[in-house]
């Protein structure tokens, strides 16, 4: 994975921003920010989608594990078709886009960092200005810009400042970690001055027993022996002449190789001390570049500032070559970034770039800000504040714009957590909402895949429906399953609950309905099957012998209340004799018919002898044990005088007359004639 | 005086004269009147068939002769050359008034039979109680 960013927008972000320079700072954030991309894709429906996004959080962990190991994730390449649809900051996925690259958040949490920074209120108490002042008055002092003051004047007043800087809450006693460093550093710088100056007399030393060696060697004179103490070190002149005065051989022999040691003992010394001082430089060096690269990761970028001033005037050789760990991140960070050494000067630059950068997001944002461009507002100032969140164009950024910049984050989050939990109703309104608020947001991502997965959701449950008429409790099952994965919360699924809810109920009832119908059957009840026939036809439809009862009922029912409607009009006409034989042909076929019997009951006192004309002759004309043709046509002929028209009372002549017979002596079957003759009334 | 009470006497002989010519035109019209209606009566020997008696059981009366004097109500030729059935619109000397069923049989002596005329039968109560014309005179 390549360390290094591409930016396809940075010259239109930043026309005079070099293009390492623009790097350096991508990999600053890199730096700040434990990498583990992931935008929020809503899963197809597939039951995986949980495994995918354990998978993904897996990651994210690992990467949050693995910060160490600075990394930047390449372009997302969402295997969503609607991937990129969320806003650039996913705080629920712990990622957060900036120029089109994702980042994880990781344990930097920089989502809710951002909220609470957006939750508060801009630091311009009066400490805060203080502080400030303090910083700038540091700076200023050890400028190198500053002129007519000594190097030693500089640090002193710098390094002066730092404790009432350190005072401040918000610095972290960051100033206090720099002025440790710096007073190290100087009592590095001075140890080393002091070893300097002991070797310096060691060189000094060595010079002087040289010269007496060889001075002895010349001269070789013992007298000179004895006051060698006293004549060391003085002019050639002052103790003669070595040559004129050589020692003798065995005493010359002994002294020199004294001297000769001491002059390697020295030489030693010499050697040594010199190691040490130029470790101890080095070790300052060191732990004082690595408080540099501590806070440049820190992105206290004003401090890096202070602390690479003090570096040039305390170490003032001119090297300014980092001592990194080879292979480290902030090693990577300089080689792959930049691809060259790292330097403080480097780091001076990148803090003062860093700076540079944060301050035209801030004005970016406020721009944005001015047009209503709240997505682009927001964007710009996440960018700023992952830059460079403790700088103080970050830190006064006006609560009210805050505000409005917050309330489109919480916004756009509970967007992303509607997304999430597939609460599709919700993230319409959601989206709808933010379209309103902000002039630049793009919902067409969002809408489509809204759209997507609502319609495929949608369509699953036509599918369990279609399924459900057909009887297939399988394909039903899968499908609502399928619809339910896609979309939760979709309110067809309440529908399709009812209609199941409706089905149980129903199954019930058609037991109950079933039941009903059979003991009211069972009970001669027709009219009160009758009267619940559209509860009971759905029902038995499928039963042939119950649905046929039911039809026959219906049939019957249907008549009987026909002949009564009838029966009616005939009554209102005065007619109730008409009325009563039209009811009373039927009560023969259904003689248990309430209704009916109620209506020829009241019917009856009406003509009631015509009624009782009929009931005689019916009487007589059925007693088969004495035949009473007689008398049952003598009330037969009565009925009919009473109503003429009556088709009972001429039916029943009609029959009793068949049972005359010819003769008194001849049985009625002797007859002869054709058997369809039929008796003709003379008029 | 005198000559008063010659005339009172004479009007008093008149009008005994005139109430006794009064009472016998009305005997007489009286005596008139039952003669002839003993001469329309028909079958006379024979008792007026009961209509209660017929109502209630007419086999009850199964076997005897009667006489049915009245107005014929309807009348029905029975298939099979059964001869007619005829409704005889009845009032007996007991103010008994109704419909008596009548059978006619083919081989009784035919004269015209019509509707709303009147006619006095001979009837015999067949085993059913159906009264069986035996003879027939027109009134």
């Amino acid at each position: 994975m390549s360390p290094f960013i591409h930016l396809p927008n940075q010259q239109a972000l930043n026309h005079h921003t070099p293009l390492k320079t623009m790097r350096f700072l991508t990999i600053l954030i890199t730096l700040t920010i434990p990498i583990s991309a992931q935008v929020y894709s809503p899963g197809d429906g597939d039951a995986n989608r949980d495994g995918d996004a354990n998978r993904d959080g897996n990651n994210t962990a690992n990467g949050s594990n693995n910060s160490a190991s600075t990394t930047v994730e390449s372009k997302n390449t969402s295997a969503s078709v609607y991937g990129n649809e969320l806003p650039f900051v996913d705080p629920t996925q712990e990622t957060i886009t900036i120029m089109g690259h994702t980042f994880g958040l990781g344990d930097n949490r920089l989502g809710g960092m951002f909220e609470s920074y957006l939750a508060d209120s801009p630091n311009t108490s009066e400490d805060a200005l203080e502080y400030r002042a303090t910083i700038d008055s540091i700076l200023k002092a050890v400028s190198p810009y500053t002129k007519n003051v000594s190097v030693p004047q500089k640090i002193r007043d710098g390094f002066s400042l730092l404790p009432r800087a350190a005072t401040y809450s918000g610095d972290g006693r960051i100033c206090d970690s720099l002025s440790n460093a710096i007073y190290a550093a100087m009592l590095s710088k001075g140890t080393v001055k002091n070893s300097k100056q002991y070797i310096a007399d060691l060189e000094k030393e060595k010079k002087r027993i040289i010269a007496k060696a060889d001075w002895m060697r010349r001269s070789g004179s013992t007298a000179l022996s004895s006051n060698t103490k006293l004549r060391i070190g003085l002019p050639k002149r002052q103790n003669g002449d070595a040559k004129l005065a050589p020692l003798p051989l065995h005493m010359e022999s002994y002294k020199i190789q004294e001297m000769q040691r001491r002059i390697l003992e020295i030489e030693t010394l010499k050697k040594t001390h010199q190691g040490k001082s130029e470790l101890s430089m080095l070790q300052a060096r060191i732990e004082y570049q690595a408080l540099l690269a501590q806070l440049f990761i820190q992105r206290r970028f004003e401090h890096v500032i202070i602390g690479t001033r003090f570096y040039n005037l305390i170490f003032q050789d001119g090297s300014s070559k980092m001592h990194l760990k080879k292979d480290s991140d902030v090693n990577k960070f300089f080689t792959e970034g930049l691809g060259v050494e790292p330097t403080v000067t480097g780091l001076d630059s990148a803090a003062n770039e860093a700076m540079r950068k944060a301050k035209s997001l801030v004005k970016g944002f406020q721009n944005h800000l001015e047009y209503n461009e709240l997505h682009s507002a927001s964007k710009r100032l996440t960018e700023a504040y992952a830059i460079g969140e403790f700088l103080p164009v970050l830190q006064t950024v006006p609560a009210p714009e805050r505000r409005i910049v917050l309330e489109y984050v919480r916004s756009g989050n509970d967007l992303i957590k509607a997304m999430d939990v597939r609460d599709y109703t919700q993230a319409k309104i959601i989206l709808e909402a933010l379209k309103k608020r902000s002039s630049d947001f793009d919902s067409t991502k969002a809408e489509g895949a809204i759209a997507a997965f609502t319609r495929a959701s949608n369509g699953h449950i036509r599918s369990a429906q279609l399924a459900l008429l057909n009887g297939d409790q399988e394909s039903f099952q899968e499908e609502l399953k399928k619809a339910t994965q896609v979309w939760p919360t979709n309110p067809k699924l309440d529908e399709i609950d009812k209609q199941l809810d409706s089905l149980l109920e129903d199954s019930d009832m058609v037991k109950t309905l079933v039941d009903d119908f059979d003991r009211l059957l069972s009970e001669d009840n027709f009219r009160e099957i009758f009267d619940r026939r559209f509860e009971f036809v759905p029902v038995v439809k499928d039963d042939t012998s119950r649905k046929d009862a039911i039809e026959q009922i219906v049939r019957n029912i249907t008549r009987i209340d026909g002949t009564i409607s009838l029966a009616e009009v005939s009554s209102k006409n005065g007619n109730n004799f008409a009325a009563w034989e039209a009811l009373a042909e039927l009560r023969d076929e259904f003689p248990k018919d309430p209704e009916l019997l109620q209506r020829l009951e009241k019917l009856s006192s009406k003509v009631a002898d015509f009624t009782v004309a009929l009931n005689r002759a019916k009487e007589f004309e059925d007693n088969d044990l004495n035949p009473q043709t007689g008398s049952a046509l003598s009330w037969y002929m009565q009925a009919k005088s009473i109503y003429p028209s009556s088709e009972h009372a001429q039916e029943g002549i009609d029959r009793l007359s068949k049972r005359i017979m010819p003769d008194e002596r001849e049985p009625a079957e002797a007859s002869s004639g054709s058997p369809f003759d039929e008796d003709m009334p003379v008029k | 005086m005198a000559r008063r009470s010659s005339s009172n006497s004479k009007k008093k002989s008149q009008f005994a004269i005139y109430s006794l010519a009064f009472v016998l035109i009305i005997m007489a019209l009286s005596i008139g009147k039952s003669f002839l209606n003993q001469q329309a009566q028909h079958f006379t020997d024979l008792n007026e068939m009961s209509l209660a008696d017929l109502k209630e059981s007419g086999t009850s009366l199964s076997g005897n002769e009667y006489r049915i004097s009245g107005e014929i109500a309807d009348r029905m030729i029975l298939a099979n050359n059964r001869g007619l059935l005829v409704s005889i619109k009845s009032e007996t000397a007991k103010g008994e008034a109704g419909l008596i069923p009548l059978h006619i049989p083919p081989g009784v002596n035919q004269i015209n039979l019509e509707r709303g005329h009147n006619y006095t039968f001979k009837v015999e109560v067949n085993r059913e109680g159906l009264p069986v014309a035996q003879d027939i005179k027109a009134d």
